[in-house]
């Protein structure tokens, strides 16, 4: 996959001053999205620091990659590579918040749970956010759980610096609260796709809401997985997902989705895509 | 509820229900108080529509006022509610400076309105007024997430159920006017689906509706009948904005 490459090939990345725009700063800077979108793939980017830092791992996080020199170096120290595990549970609903993880790739999911043995996504995040909201809202457990959806690599902080950097007030502050904002737009979007949108639309947005984050054609997914994540029965999902491949635009085999028709899986999606795309700055994906 | 005198003219006292408020220590409410502006909630006014700019956030008093997520064709469906536990805005506070939710009063009231910009200072000078904001964020995420879960999984009956348990616990009392159309909006079902679970309750003896007003008779019958939503949401609250 492509963004294996990308964490593991060496090449350096660090927040660039001039990238810091302040107090106020916000993720709708078409400018800002412009100049990170590409950045992981053509390793073209130096750093402006010296040798000593050349053991500095990628951050394609959008959000790391808004702070300031200052708030670099003040983090380096407590920043930590971890892979992030298909299905692995990050939180568990009502359990502490011991890091704050930065996914550089890969989705995490956020799910509500339902009952005993129902649970259902609410909202999902990538390269372009953070998990761990609540202790930043002077919350120390997450309410709801946070599952890998898909595998990727994500930087980590403990929760005592991550706060200690936010209660500074800098660009990451503003980051974390702008960032909860775009999650709370695109969990309240969900509250009424979910109540109006057929599980075919459903399946499409969020098909291209993964691919967006995962930067490949292709994931792993399985239909179970997908009947959760829609809070649809397994059969209502299988027949979506037959009716999007025989219109040639994805193709399931073997626990992998294949998308093949991008641009019209956007057309079969629902307009909350887009709703959440414009809303949340246009950051994510192609 | 307690009041605060305004200093300068002792006639025009300050009426402060809003928990939030009323729970700032004096030397955080003071540089408040004269940028407060109490103004009426009147039923079915809206106090953002999408996409504007915010230029008040709203401090309720009393009544109730609904966040609404909207879809492209107009239909709508409540993501949130707000009463006195809260603060209709918070956007404002995280940085951003619209909403793509519709705020809609739900059951009328009033509120201290106070500018974005002014709360917006506030709030960067940190305190209890900032906490309180923060965790107030919280509740009300809690909420959009599990309503988001609930519109999915669970019966218009028990979405009634716990709408209505929702609503009562901010109007404070067991009677507000409530129009049929205007459920359907909330809920985001069509009147003759909503003419339906209604009925479900009535028969079972938990509310009674008349000429427009909704009478809730047994809430703890309610409670049972509502899908666990509810008490999530309830239970977030009472945890960690416990006012």
């Amino acid at each position: 996959m492509l963004w294996l490459n990308t964490v593991h090939s060496g090449q350096l990345f660090f927040p660039n001053p001039t990238l810091d725009i302040g107090p106020g700063s916000s993720l709708r800077v078409p400018s800002l999205c412009r100049q990170l979108r590409f950045l992981p793939a053509t390793g073209a980017r130096r750093s402006p620091l010296p040798n000593n830092h050349q053991s500095t791992p990628v951050l394609r996080n959008r959000l790391l990659a808004q702070l300031t020199a200052a708030e670099y170096l003040r983090l380096e120290p407590e920043l930590e590579q971890v892979p992030l595990v298909f299905n692995s549970v990050i939180y568990q609903s009502d359990a502490p918040i011991d890091y704050v993880y930065f996914p550089e790739s890969g989705v995490l999911s956020m799910l509500a749970l339902i009952g005993e043995d129902s649970r259902i996504e609410v909202g999902l995040t990538g390269y372009e956010g953070f998990a761990g909201m609540p202790l930043f809202l002077g919350v120390a457990t997450s309410s709801n759980q946070i599952i890998v959806q898909a595998e990727g690599m994500a930087t980590r902080i403990g929760a005592e610096p991550a706060l200690a950097e936010f209660k500074r007030g800098g660009a990451f502050h503003d980051a974390i609260l702008l960032l909860i904002h775009h999650l709370f737009l695109q969990v309240s979007q969900t509250t009424s796709c979910n109540r109006y949108h057929p599980v075919e639309k459903r399946l499409a947005r969020w098909l291209l809401m993964m691919q967006d984050r995962v930067a490949s054609d292709s994931m792993q997914l399985t239909q179970g997985f997908l009947s959760w994540m829609l809070g649809v029965r397994n059969q209502a999902v299988s027949l979506a997902a037959i009716n999007l491949q025989d219109a040639g635009l994805i193709r399931y085999s073997r626990g992998t989705m294949h998308i093949l028709d991008r641009k019209n899986l956007e057309a079969v999606a629902c307009d909350c895509y887009a709703t959440i795309r414009a809303q949340t700055g246009d950051c994510v994906g192609p | 509820m307690f009041s605060v005198a305004n200093t300068m003219a002792m006639s025009t006292e300050l009426q402060i229900a809003n928990k939030i408020l009323a729970a700032l220590p004096p030397e955080e409410f003071e540089p408040l108080a004269d940028k407060l502006k109490p103004v009426p909630l009147v039923l079915g006014e809206i106090l953002y529509m999408p996409e504007q700019q915010i230029e008040y956030v709203y401090f309720v008093n009393s009544g109730v006022v609904s966040l609404l997520a909207a879809l492209e064709n107009g239909a709508t469906v409540e993501a949130g509610v707000i009463g006195s536990e809260g603060m209709a805005g918070i956007s404002v506070i995280l940085g951003a400076n619209s909403t793509p939710n519709q705020a809609l009063v739900q059951a009328e009231g009033q509120a201290l309105r106070i500018s974005s910009k002014n709360i917006q200072t506030q709030f960067r000078k940190g305190g209890l007024l900032r906490d309180l904001l923060l965790r107030y964020t919280h509740t009300l995420f809690t909420q959009v997430a599990q309503t988001a879960a609930c519109n999915r999984l669970h019966s218009i009956e028990q979405r009634l159920a716990r709408w209505l348990l929702l609503t009562q616990d901010r109007v404070g009392s067991n009677d507000f006017v409530l129009t049929q159309d205007f459920l359907s909006r909330m809920l985001g079902v069509r009147r003759a689906g909503v003419s339906v679970a209604a009925n479900t309750l009535r028969q079972a003896g938990l509310i009674d509706y008349h000429r427009g007003t909704m009478i809730i008779l047994d809430r703890a019958g309610l409670e049972n009948y509502s899908c666990e939503c509810y008490g999530i949401v309830r239970n977030e609250y009472d945890r960690y904005l416990n006012l």
